[in-house]
């Protein structure tokens, strides 16, 4: 009984979930600017480790606000699919991404049992996406990249994931109900 | 002849996979030419510059960068020290090739498709969890409230002396500290209210109602998938 | 009886109780109203009642809500709440969920099996009826405030529950929004309808009602038939800060010397690209002086203030300013936190201003001590407002512009905030505020500017203030 209620999902959950979509989807619209100005500037690798965490936090901030399984992997998405309609121009290349990304979160809180959701738990849901980003990143613009930079990518989104991760478990724990 | 949001969405999501899964040239150039072609027929004029100009300097990147890193080959130009080879053009061309078959269908979704008609048929015609259709329409209504106030807080950034855009993790904690605080707050009475408005005997409405039209285009995106996958790899 | 609830308590457990022994009943097609101050648990009553403090809040809760033979408190009970019950909250914003009028009305409808057909004509019957049947599947975004407002109240009986709970209706409205809340509580009791109204503003209500409970710390610490009020259990009303009061004196001397001019508007046009709000305004701020500009909701006081703070281009005319800093606090003061921790806050302010004012800070609000390690968000309604202005302080302003400051301040709450803004006027600023409540008008205004139809224009204060009560009467 307890476990169920625990687990349960309300509308309270839900308009979070919203929440938290929107919220990723007007830091995304409005941080393109600085990322793709770094990444002119600084070059890719600056503005993957400065900004490109950020694509993961729906993840982190869903958990945990909500604290109940399923939460990471849906607030990403959702954001993805508000992503899309918003529309910005990364087009439906973000179902894939988000989907990919909400499922690595996830299993970061399933590997803490959902028993923990502080700012560490956050920090590793935040960094686990990077894993499944040069994949993805080799299948889409592979042709245009060379092996290895993939390898220090993969490296400086999971470090920036961490951050961001971090960041938005704190906020959450700060804030929640 | 109304065609159904999910549709449209089902048809990007495919081809989306075909992008992410195509390796050669020969392969991309079937999805690429036609879905780019048809994406711009059908964006909304006042969009159609932005969409190309976007694409164009989304082009040019992938080409700096391949000059950059995979510049190899043949030379096919040479413009003083610089040699642009023949491996940096075709790594270009294959990549542009699949934004193009990622962009195009993408276009056709966005300018056809109404928020609220694609929820409704995302409930309808693909039995979407009515808390998942319950919270996209909420993010479609939240969306204009949020706007208001991101704009509220840029204006007290302002005033408090903090940088417009932020640019740093610090920076982006204290945009989104004010912008989740006030949006949970909101959440909780409306997640409230909706279970004392009887959210919790809400039914999922699964009753799909694609016509004729529907199958052929989800056909046409199986064919494009089926093609890229599995046949054009046996005739190189 | 229609509603029968008795709780021996109710609240969360680790945070002692709320409520202890509150007994309440309303009889088919009567009415109560249960008033009493900030904090002193009307929002946890409202959440008992409907059941959603034990069943949705994981709350603690020993007794019973029962609405025609269904305990609301229990799970099983709970699941009929929507057919028993229609609630109106606060704040439309944080109540409307659908993006269309469309969409909001038929939910309800929706969830309790309507079929499609039925769902229509019922939706687009009462949005006719309360005059929304030309805005159906327009964005809720672009309604007006009373228009929302409207939209919650259809909302709530369109399925025709035999009770409506509204938990604080009035507290975002302004005087012509109260009046439609009031006109459709009345309605509703002439169709039989039972309505519980939970509020601290009593003095719009008192007349429609049946009985008055007052609660106070969790319990109830009187209640009266309507028909048997007297003058001391008014005053008890007053002293827990409850409003009961028509605002009637108003002051016309000023106690202190205004200074000279720091802020000033010539012929100053409002608006933005596409639309302009008000025109041809002229308006003048001195030091150690409160303006206070009245106006319906949407008549353009809030973008004059964002456009004398410099957030909004004017699209005419000039603002002549003797200071650099103009200071706006917005009507949510959670806007202006953007620290996780009071702590950090202060860190803010002390770097901005100095050891000094922090200090002062300290001797102001003891309890700050308490409180270092919370996120600002979490503090109470009038902690909150109260730290918000302590930052708009800590940027050294010359001019405070103050939006809709007193939104949902019980009357001590109210008389603290007034304190605060004549702290503000020792600190020699000019203070503008913006605001539909009428007991500002008497209280503070030095001088009134009226918003209203594009125009701005001097009144005296008398004249704004029947100007405010005559919707409510």
């Amino acid at each position: 009984m307890a476990k169920t209620r625990m687990y349960r999902y309300t509308a309270i959950d839900f308009s979070v979930l919203a929440v938290v979509a929107v919220v990723i989807g007007i830091v995304f619209y409005f941080t393109a600017i600085p990322y793709e100005l770094t990444k002119a500037v600084a070059g890719k690798l600056v503005a993957r480790l400065g900004f490109y965490g950020l694509w993961f936090i729906g993840g982190p901030l869903a958990a945990s606000l909500i604290r109940k399984p399923g939460a990471a992997f849906l607030g990403e998405v959702l954001a993805a699919l508000v992503e899309m309609m918003l529309p910005t121009p990364y087009a439906s290349s973000v179902l894939i991404y988000g989907s990919a990304q909400g499922l690595m979160s996830e299993i970061g809180y399933a590997l803490l049992r959902y028993r923990r959701w502080g700012v560490g738990a956050g920090a590793l849901a935040g960094a686990l996406p990077g894993l499944v980003i040069p994949f993805l990143d080799y299948a889409l613009w592979g042709e245009t990249l060379t092996e290895a930079i993939v390898w220090v990518y993969m490296v400086a989104t999971m470090i920036s994931g961490a951050i961001y991760g971090a960041i938005a478990a704190s906020v959450a724990r700060a804030l929640r109900k | 002849m109304k065609i159904r949001p999910s549709t449209l969405l089902i048809y990007a999501v495919i081809l989306a996979v075909v992008a992410f899964m195509a390796r050669t040239e020969l392969s991309l150039v079937v999805p690429a030419i036609p879905n780019f072609v048809a994406g711009i027929y059908f964006t909304l004029r006042r969009r159609l510059y932005i969409v190309i100009a976007a694409f164009v300097l989304a082009v040019w990147a992938l080409f700096l960068n391949a000059l950059f890193f995979v510049n190899y080959g043949e030379p096919i130009l040479v413009l003083g020290p610089l040699v642009i080879r023949e491996n940096a053009v075709k790594a270009t061309m294959i990549v542009a090739f699949r934004l193009m078959t990622l962009v195009g269908p993408a276009m056709i979704f966005v300018s056809n498709v109404e928020p609220r008609e694609l929820i409704k048929s995302l409930e309808r015609d693909l039995g979407l969890p009515k808390g998942l259709a319950f919270s996209l329409s909420l993010a479609v209504r939240l969306i204009p409230l949020m706007n208001r106030d991101y704009n509220e807080i840029m204006n007290i950034r302002k005033e408090r002396g903090f940088r417009r855009i932020p640019i740093t993790p610090s920076d982006i904690k204290a945009l989104l500290v004010p912008l989740v605080a006030v949006g949970i707050d909101r959440a909780y009475w409306i997640g409230i209210a909706a279970e004392l408005r009887g959210f919790s005997l809400r039914k999922r409405v699964f009753k799909p109602s694609f016509k004729l039209v529907d199958y052929i285009i989800i056909a046409l995106a199986i064919v494009q998938l089926v093609i890229v996958v599995f046949i054009t790899p046996l005739l190189s | 009886m229609l509603l029968n609830a008795k709780f021996e308590y109710a609240g969360y457990g680790s945070e002692g109780f709320r409520l202890v022994d509150i007994v309440l009943g309303v009889d088919e097609g009567s009415s109560i109203l249960v008033v009493g101050g900030s904090g002193s648990g009307k929002s946890t009553l409202f959440l008992a009642l409907t059941g959603a403090l034990s069943n949705l809040l994981n709350g603690d809760v020993k007794g019973y809500s029962i609405v025609k033979g269904v305990d609301l408190v229990s799970t099983e009970g709970f699941t009929n709440v929507a057919r028993l019950v229609g609630i109106v909250l606060q704040d439309p914003d944080k109540q409307i969920a659908m993006s269309t009028p469309y969409d909001e009305v038929g939910f309800t409808l929706e969830n309790l099996g309507y079929s499609e057909e039925l769902v229509r004509k019922l939706v687009v019957d009462v949005l006719e009826r309360f005059g929304l049947g030309s805005k159906m599947l327009r964005e809720v975004e672009e309604l007006s405030g009373g228009e929302k407002r409207r939209l919650t109240l259809a909302s709530a009986i369109v399925h025709k529950p035999p009770l409506l709970l509204f938990d604080e209706p009035t507290a975002s409205m302004d005087p012509w929004g109260i009046s439609e809340v009031r006109r459709f509580i009345i309605d509703q009791l002439k169709a039989g309808r039972a309505s519980i109204v939970i509020e601290h503003k009593a003095r719009y209500f008192i007349d429609l009602v049946d009985e008055i409970v007052l609660i106070d710390n969790g319990r109830i610490r009187a209640r009266r038939r309507t028909s048997e009020l007297d003058r001391e259990f008014m005053n008890m009303l007053l002293e827990h800060g409850v409003d009961v009061l028509k605002p009637t004196i108003c002051r016309d001397k000023r106690e202190h010397g205004v200074g000279d001019v720091l802020l000033e508007a010539k012929g100053l046009t409002v608006g933005y690209d596409d639309e302009v709000v008000l025109d041809n305004v002229d308006l003048e701020v001195r030091r150690r002086e409160i303006i206070v500009l009245v106006g319906p909701n949407g008549s353009g006081k809030t973008s004059l203030m964002k456009t004398l703070a410099g957030f909004i281009k004017p699209l005419g005319g000039e603002i002549n300013s003797k200071c650099n800093n103009v200071v706006y606090v917005p009507q949510n003061p959670d806007y202006m936190f953007l620290y996780t921790s009071v702590e950090e806050e202060l860190e803010y302010i002390k770097r901005r201003i100095g050891e000094g004012f922090v200090r002062k800070l300290y001797v102001e609000a003891p309890w700050l001590r308490k409180v270092h390690g919370l996120s600002p968000h979490k503090l109470s309604h009038g902690q909150r407002r109260w730290l918000a202005l302590a930052i708009a302080r800590g940027l050294n302003p010359c001019v405070i512009l103050l939006d809709e400051p007193t939104t949902g301040l019980d009357l001590v709450l109210y008389r603290h905030m007034k304190e605060w803004i004549k702290t503000l006027l020792g600190e020699n600023v000019g203070i503008v505020i913006s605001t539909h409540d009428p007991r500002i008008v008497c209280d503070l205004a030095d001088r009134v500017y009226m918003v209203s139809n594009r125009r701005v224009r001097e009144v005296s204060p008398k004249h704004a203030l029947e100007w405010l009560e005559a919707p409510l009467k």
